[in-house]
């Protein structure tokens, strides 16, 4: 039994850093990274296609969504099944519930693990979110009813993988991994978790298109061989149709905009897609960065972002706050900002205004 | 810090010259072209260098362009020698072209000290004072053109003191600094208020329009999952009411097949029964009309009526035996009658009065006259009156009235033979009274007498009016003539029975002919009957029932016939109508159709579909086809709708990408208001805390020397902390005045010792700073100059000053004042060519 197993590829969901253009691009890129995985079911000639949840964004799922999403999966034979998550819970109003799916499409409804037969002797239980929070476990008290192999699908939350995922990520059905075993689960495929983690028991593939800057390899789908004794083998795969770039450009030695322009057209020359450009080094006190004029460098890239590091102005602070000048005086209150974002912007700002600059707003 | 020596490598117009000075005042004179500028800048580049790279000040580039050598730009440097406090002698070389081959040296260890004094790119000695090269030059190179702007500006010296205070004369005041960010703030912040239409305002205004749309976004798009869940549902209606109408179609279907089924089974009946179309029925029968009428006309035959009685004739000739009813009253006319009566009335009234005599009324005189007389003659009196009365009474007027006047007279005779008597004289009054009574008594009668002959006259005219005859006695005469008209009655009442018989006669001429119409109809019936009867075949009947009862049974044979043939146009009709055109194979074709019609139909509703039996097909159909269009309506419509909003439906990650923008916007543009705010408060904090604390060490060390380099003339100096503004005390009156409203010499000395004690503020190290001063004086009258100078060589004490002057009377005063080693005079000549070398020094000693 050939599996290929995908979750979290959270159609429709925001770009807050993107410009409308980009954040489009990039929408339009995962419904591409979906169509990627259906190709890719189909070359690998895969028995099913689980979705472990968080497909689209039930809050802001558009009805075109919906449409490729139905035309999409109708146009593969092989059998799907859904396991909506905590971004796409199941109700009477969900797209799962209100469409016409083809006959090749399942969603679990329940909450609470339900069984298909995938084969004689292998089943595959899923279960379904059918709120955005406050889902409970799937396998603490999970008992299967019958032999043979048995398989899991879920948005589901390891408690001992928190710690290795992104830090504003929450437990959403949290589980323990010894409750897998206990439950007799053979190995469960997992969504949630946006950094691909693969362990004895249970899956997660990660997102397979990037959602952030900066995010971990390995992220994809996941080809699974399921062996008669239940043994799962995984290969993995980057279905990701969106680049995303993190770059830190280091502006030592930069006199002049012009410096800064070509220190940064050279770092993302290379580059393609959506890129994060990270400033840091030291420049001359007087040299204007301007981090939204620096983003026009990438009109051949998705998006460009570019914003302030640690850059350190070349003041020489020492000498100015010994000055028995008002400046030295500003200087050494500034220096007293606890904030160090606030204290350099403040700290620059005063030199600046007081060398009779106009360029003001410190990035 | 004091130069000992400046060696020009390369510089303008030197070379390889050097310039030795004195740890106190040196002044170095020459005239024009002498090259005192070029020293005065080589000075100071040696002390300072120059920045690598951008940034430098257009003062600075105006030195670089002034001062490259003219003849090998590529070259151009200079070195200077000088000591530092804390003991060490310093080589410091500037490679102002290259600016590679730059050092500081420490003469005595050969210690590279560079590092220590490091200023962009190249070393920079004023570190060692705590300043830069910019702010030395600001602050301890006082040129000739910043004493004129001082000279000539009534704020330069308080502009001045600002700058310098806030960034030690490098670049903007405080004022200038805080005025900067305000307007920047307002530019880049802008107000918060309706109307504004800075960035904050806007970005607020943005980020308002942006939550709101993310509201109306994530509003529309649960709108559309509700719709979408209604479209669900109402489409699920739909569904039941299509399998509904599917239900009631097949019922129909059913319903129908039944019929048809039924249908072939009567037309298969009627077919076998009518292989052939029957004969039509006759539209007319004469025969059967023939019998019908004789039969009707038999029924309707009149039955005879018996008559009795006398005949017509008979009675006739009754009538022609009546009598002729006789003329005249049949009865008393009411004339004869009236008269008769009135008669009557007369003669009983003279009756009654004759009966009411005197005598008889008076019996006492009656018994009186017995006494006296007898009483035969009264009484035989009475006696003919009641005779006379009665035939009065009786009709005998006359004679009964001449009776009683008989009667009466032979009473008063009576009477009055009685009345003679006496005794009784009383009587005779009585009897008086009674004569009288007498006398009325026939008076009246003779009136009587009277009213009943006119009675009797009235009734014999009455009688001759009515025809009688009256000869004698009208009694008699009515008598007659009631008899007369007794007989005419009589007669009368016989001829009264005429109009009877005339009327029988008429009613038996009436009945003899209705028994005549009658045995007429009957014999037109009874013809009508044999008639018919011979038409039909039965003309040998006896008599006429028995020939009725044939044509009945006749009629009876002829109508079912005619029933049985009309039953078959009927079925025939009927069977056509089964078959309405087609034959019984096609009929049986459709039957089948139909069937599998509702089973297809009940296929189509499922296996678990009951198909409803006995209900009204069509209306049900009717319910389910309305119920279907109008549940297909409500999908189609709700359909539309969701189509539409669909179109419409704004995306809620563009709105919230909108929204994330927002906030971004307006976040940076309150962190940037948050932090020109913040460095608002600490620059306007920070100038107020200088300028308190600069003020009063600027108004001490100006003090020290204003009366002396004012030559007395005032004799104290304050300085506002507020804005650094000067006032000096006028010795002569006292009165405080207002360092800008001073004259402009004034002004420039105030200026020069403010510079140098702002450069001693300055200073943060333990370090003097030297002080190169270009043509301070030139401005200054000769006596004013003087006391500059000498004050000037005061303060050199304290630190080196440097002097250039192209002033003879400055090189006079240096001559006489300055004294070596720790002061020098430096006096520069004009050399031969196109460049200026500076003369052999001369010592102002050897003077």
């Amino acid at each position: 039994m050939r599996l290929l197993h995908f979750a979290d590829l959270h159609l429709d969901a925001p770009f807050a850093w993107a410009r409308p253009e980009t954040a489009r691009l990039r929408r339009s890129n995962r419904r591409e990274t979906l169509t990627r995985i259906l190709k890719l079911a189909d070359e690998e000639r895969v028995d099913a296609i689980l979705c472990a949840g968080d497909l689209f964004e039930h809050d802001r799922v558009t009805p075109d969504t919906i449409a490729f999403l139905r035309e999409s999966f109708a146009r593969t034979d092989r059998p799907i099944y859904l396991a909506p998550g905590n971004h796409d819970w199941y109700s009477a109003r969900s797209p799962y519930a209100l469409e016409e799916w083809s006959p090749n499409v399942q969603v679990f409804t329940d909450a609470r693990l339900t069984p298909v037969e995938l084969s004689d002797g292998l089943t595959l239980w899923g279960a379904a979110h059918r709120a955005p929070a406050n889902t409970g476990p799937f396998f603490a008290d999970f008992r299967p009813d019958r032999g043979g192999v048995h398989l899991a699908v879920a948005h589901a939350s390891e408690r001992g993988a928190l710690p290795f995922q992104e830090p504003e990520k929450e437990l959403h059905a949290p589980f323990e991994a010894a409750e897998l075993d206990a439950a007799g689960i053979d190995h469960a495929f997992l969504g949630h978790y946006h950094v691909a983690r693969d362990r004895d028991r249970y899956t997660y593939p990660g997102n397979p298109d990037p959602l952030v800057f900066g995010e971990s390899a390995g992220r994809g789908v996941v080809l699974a061989s399921v062996a008669a004794d239940g043994a799962v083998t995984r290969e993995r795969r980057v279905v990701a149709v969106s680049q995303v770039h993190e770059v830190t450009v280091t502006l030592d030695g930069c006199l002049h905009v012009d410096d800064l322009r070509d220190r940064v057209s050279q770092a993302i020359a290379g580059l393609a897609g959506s890129v994060r450009v990270t400033l840091s080094g030291e420049v001359p006190s007087d040299l204007p960065i301007e981090p939204r004029a620096l983003s026009a460098l990438g009109d051949h890239l998705d998006g460009l972002v570019v914003r302030p590091g640690e850059i350190v102005p070349s003041y020489d602070l020492d000498a100015i706050k010994a000055e028995t000048t008002v400046r030295g005086q500003f200087a050494r209150d500034a220096l007293l900002i606890a904030d160090e974002d606030r204290q350099r912007k403040v700290l620059i700002t005063g030199l600046r205004a007081l060398e009779g600059r106009r360029d003001l707003e410190v990035a | 810090m004091w130069i000992e020596r400046v060696i020009a490598r390369a510089f303008g117009p030197l070379h390889d010259e050097t310039l030795n000075l004195g740890a106190g005042m040196n002044v170095i004179g020459g005239p024009n072209e002498a090259g005192k500028t070029s020293w005065h800048a080589a000075t100071r580049l040696a002390l300072t260098g120059v920045r690598r790279g951008p940034g430098r000040t257009k003062e600075v580039t105006s030195v670089i362009d002034r001062h490259r050598p003219w003849d090998s730009p590529d070259r151009w440097e200079v070195e200077a020698r000088m000591h530092l406090q804390d003991g060490r002698t310093v080589d410091i070389s500037q490679d102002l072209a290259g600016k590679v081959a730059c050092r500081a040296r420490d003469v005595t260890l050969g210690d590279d000290l560079s590092n220590e004094i490091i200023n962009n790119g190249a070393p920079d000695a004023t570190r060692w004072l705590g300043l830069d090269r910019e702010s030395y030059s600001a602050v301890a190179a006082v040129s000739q053109a910043q004493i004129m702007a001082v000279a000539e500006s009534a704020t330069g010296l308080q502009d001045e003191m600002q700058r310098a205070a806030a960034t030690r004369g490098t670049d903007a005041t405080a004022a200038e600094a805080i005025e900067r960010l305000k307007a920047f703030r307002k530019e880049a912040v802008g107000a918060v208020r309706v109307g504004a239409t800075g960035p904050m305002w806007a970005a607020m205004r943005e980020q308002e329009a942006a939550d709101v749309a993310v509201i109306d976004a994530r509003r529309l798009h649960g709108e559309y999952l509700d719709r979408e869940s209604r479209l669900e549902s109402a489409a699920k209606e739909h569904l039941a009411a299509e399998r509904d109408l599917t239900v009631a179609e097949a019922a129909l279907a059913v319903r129908e097949a039944t019929e048809l089924s039924d249908r072939m089974q009567r037309a298969t009946e009627l077919a076998a029964r009518y292989p052939n179309a029957p004969a039509a029925l006759a539209t007319r029968d004469g025969l059967a009309d023939e019998v019908a009428a004789a039969l009707d006309s038999w029924r309707r035959r009149p039955a005879s009526v018996p008559l009795n009685g006398p005949s017509a004739v008979e009675l006739e000739q009754q009538l022609a035996a009546i009598p002729v009813i006789p003329a005249g009253d049949r009865r008393p006319d009411r004339s004869v009658t009236d008269a008769a009566r009135a008669v009557d009335l007369a003669d009983e009234a003279l009756r009654q009065h004759l009966e009411r005599s005197p005598a008889a009324a008076a019996p006492a005189l009656t018994q009186m006259a017995a006494r006296d007389r007898s009483t035969l003659p009264v009484v035989g009196a009475a006696a003919l009156g009641i005779v006379g009365l009665v035939l009065v009474v009786l009709g005998q007027g006359l004679a009964g009235i001449g009776l009683f006047g008989v009667a009466a007279i032979l009473g008063t005779m009576a009477f009055r033979g009685r009345g003679a008597s006496q005794p009784a004289l009383d009587e005779r009054g009585a009897a008086e009274r009674h004569a009288h009574a007498v006398s009325e008594w026939e008076s009246e009668a003779a009136r009587l007498g009277g009213s009943a002959q006119e009675a009797n006259e009235r009734l014999r005219a009455a009688l001759v009016a009515r025809g009688g005859e009256v000869d004698g006695d009208p009694r008699a005469a009515l008598t007659a003539y009631e008899l007369e008209c007794g007989g005419r009655e009589d007669i009368a009442r016989a001829a009264a029975g005429a109009d009877a018989l005339r009327r029988a006669v008429e009613a038996r001429h009436a009945a003899e002919d209705a028994a005549h119409r009658v045995e007429s109809a009957v014999a037109d019936a009874e013809a009508a009957v044999r008639a018919a009867a011979e038409h039909t075949g039965n003309g040998g009947e006896a008599d006429y029932a028995a020939a009725v009862e044939g044509l009945l049974a006749w009629q009876r044979t002829r109508a079912e016939v005619a029933q049985a043939r009309e039953t078959a146009i009927r079925e025939w009709q009927e069977l056509q109508g089964l078959l309405a055109g087609g034959s019984l194979a096609e009929l049986q074709a459709e039957a089948d159709r139909r069937r599998q019609v509702a089973a297809r139909l009940a296929r189509r509703v499922g296996d678990d579909a009951v198909i409803p039996v006995g209900v009204d097909s069509e209306v049900a159909l009717v319910t389910a086809r309305e119920e279907a269009s109008r549940s297909k309506g409500v999908v189609d419509e709700l359909g539309g709708e969701l189509r539409l909003l669909a179109t419409t439906l704004a995306s809620v990650a563009e709105a919230e990408e909108r929204a994330a923008a927002a906030r971004s916007e307006l976040g940076r543009v309150q962190n940037l208001a948050a932090v020109i705010d913040e460095t608002l408060t600490l620059l306007e904090a920070a100038e107020r805390r200088v300028h308190r604390d600069v003020a009063p060490i600027l108004t001490a060390s100006v003090q020290r020397h204003l009366p002396a380099i004012t030559g007395g003339a005032y004799i104290e100096v304050g300085m506002n902390p507020r804005d650094l503004s000067v006032d000096v005390k006028e010795a002569r009156t006292g009165q405080w005045r207002d360092a800008r409203l001073l004259s402009e010499g004034t002004r420039e000395q105030i200026y020069l010792l403010l510079r140098v004690a702002m450069a001693e503020h300055l200073v943060t190290t333990d370090e003097s700073a030297p002080l190169l001063l270009d043509e301070v004086t030139a401005q200054s009258d000769p006596e004013r100059k003087l006391r500059m100078l000498d004050v000037l060589h005061s303060l050199s004490a304290d630190r080196q000053i440097v002097l250039f002057s192209h002033d003879a009377e400055v090189m006079e005063w240096a001559a006489l004042a300055l004294r070596e080693p720790r002061d020098r005079l430096i006096r520069l000549g004009v050399a031969s060519g196109s460049t200026e070398a500076p003369t052999p020094l001369a010592e102002a000693a050897s003077r």
